[in-house]
């Protein structure tokens, strides 16, 4: 595990980035309720795991947290803002990787960067170093003139990722980051996400558990909208008598 | 900001450059049949680019909002720290300025015929004025379409259905006879209050319609991305 665990085995608090509380959060689409009293926190520092079959309802959980959705009851907070209150200050906190890559195909990667670097409020004179450091930290470097739509899958995904970091948020929350990539550029986005979550909160989702283990120590379980588990992945296999946080993982879902 | 990468992104579609190319030979060729006529006026002339503005706008206003859905970068714009109305407001100041440009281009049609004849100089301009009035109004009707669904079609559809059917509304109210129907058929007619414009006459009634009707649109167009969280 060359960047497994780093940034995940320090001491609590012992890096910087902020923390996030969710507290019975409770989304509902007119009868369907997508969540419900969803209750966990993301310790500054900490890249926590966002798991669940789909439907389980961990994108709704991801979109409330960034202001995308309400919440229908329950509280959150980024840092010490609540969103409901401050949406602006909450979304400045928050870098954002949505599940299907949204981006804007006919513009360059530079452009784009910019377009996002503006829009969320880098001053006019620190817009281009920010540019250029994301492009370096996402590994841009030399298609950064091209057009977001000619580039290949892997690097779309890492144009999402640039764009979540070209604010310097203190909070990144990945909704699957490394969905459709082929192997490399999964242990390429991993190594990216490894580093990036040394100095940020860090909050991801994944269907795959080993990238969840080389990633994360602590988990989030959620099933049918509702919050299983949330411990560390140690403590969740002792407490499921089982040997990896696959099996404990399907023993919770399946009940 | 918004504003400036729509105005860019529809000038780099085959589309976007079609519509703009669509539109001014529009007015040319409508130029030309007004002339036939003889005389060096323009009311005609206006009065079918403010029907063809009709047509236009929905097509204009249709992806700005219905295209981020679908492409799901509406996700991203929303969780940036923006308000939506500023979201929204971008959007609608990027097609209206596209819509300006064009209109600037239609200025070397009053400009031809000033050189041939003598037009009155009152009617075009209030013609330009309600041009620009209207185009913002029914853009602002085609952003709220735009944001009621993911698909452009269907937001070109419905706005452009809607602005018809106020339009022609007023002649069908006309068969109606007398009444309240006709009365506020009439009133809600974007026909009703262009005439003014055509006739030279500037009056803040018809006015204050097509900057309620815009408002409206953005009101409308704000209320349902946010129902939509």
């Amino acid at each position: 595990m060359p960047f497994g665990r780093e940034g995940c085995g320090l001491p609590f608090g012992a890096m910087s980035g902020v923390a996030v509380q969710l507290e019975g959060v409770t989304r509902r689409f007119g009868r369907a309720v997508a969540i419900e009293d969803v209750t966990f926190d993301v310790r500054p520092g900490e890249v926590l795991g966002l798991l669940g079959p789909n439907g389980a309802g961990k994108t709704t959980t991801m979109r409330v947290l960034t202001g995308y959705l309400r919440a229908t009851s329950g509280r959150v907070l980024v840092g010490d803002v609540d969103p409901s209150v401050d949406p602006v200050g909450a979304k400045r906190l928050c870098g954002y990787v949505p599940e299907a890559s949204a981006l804007y195909r006919d513009m360059r990667v530079d452009r784009f960067l910019r377009f996002w670097a503006q829009l969320r409020g880098v001053a006019r004179d620190g817009r281009s170093d920010r540019v250029e450091r994301v492009v370096t930290q996402a590994g841009l470097r030399g298609v950064e003139h091209q057009l977001v739509g000619a580039l290949s899958r892997g690097y779309r995904q890492r144009v999402a990722l640039a764009q979540a970091l070209v604010h310097d948020p203190p909070v990144l929350v990945l909704d699957e980051p490394t969905a459709g990539l082929d192997p490399e550029q999964v242990v390429e986005t991993r190594k990216l996400i490894g580093r990036l979550a040394k100095t940020r909160t860090v909050l991801l989702s994944s269907h795959l558990l080993n990238e969840v283990t080389q990633l994360c120590r602590r988990v989030v379980v959620l099933d049918h909208g509702r919050v299983l588990a949330v411990d560390d992945i140690a403590a969740l296999t002792d407490a499921t008598r089982t040997g990896s946080l696959e099996e404990a993982y399907l023993k919770l879902v399946r009940g | 900001m918004i504003a400036g990468r729509e105005l860019r992104s529809a000038f780099g579609t085959a589309f976007g450059f079609g519509l703009v190319a669509g539109f001014l030979a529009f007015a040319g060729l409508l130029l030309v049949l007004a002339l036939r006529a003889g005389a060096a006026r323009l009311d005609d002339w206006f009065a079918w680019l403010f029907i063809a503005t009709g047509v236009l706008a929905p097509l204009l206003a249709m992806r700005t909002l219905a295209d981020e859905e679908r492409a799901g970068s509406l996700e991203l714009l929303l969780t940036s720290p923006v308000r939506t109305a500023e979201v929204v407001g971008g959007k609608l100041l990027g097609v209206v300025s596209l819509f300006v440009l064009l209109v600037i281009g239609t200025l070397v049609c009053p400009w031809l015929v000033a050189r041939m004849g003598n037009p009155d100089a009152g009617p075009i301009v209030t013609g330009y004025v309600g041009l620009v009035l209207v185009g913002v109004a029914f853009l602002s009707v085609g952003l709220a379409a735009s944001a009621a669904t993911a698909n452009q079609l269907v937001a070109a559809a419905a706005s452009a259905g809607l602005l018809l059917a106020l339009w022609f509304g007023a002649g069908i109210a006309d068969g109606l006879g007398d009444g309240a129907v006709r009365t506020v058929l009439r009133y809600l007619s974007p026909s009703t209050h262009v005439t003014g414009f055509l006739r030279g006459t500037l009056a803040a009634g018809d006015v204050a319609y097509f900057v309620s009707l815009a408002v409206v649109g953005v009101y409308a167009a704000v209320a349902i991305v946010e129902a939509r969280r």
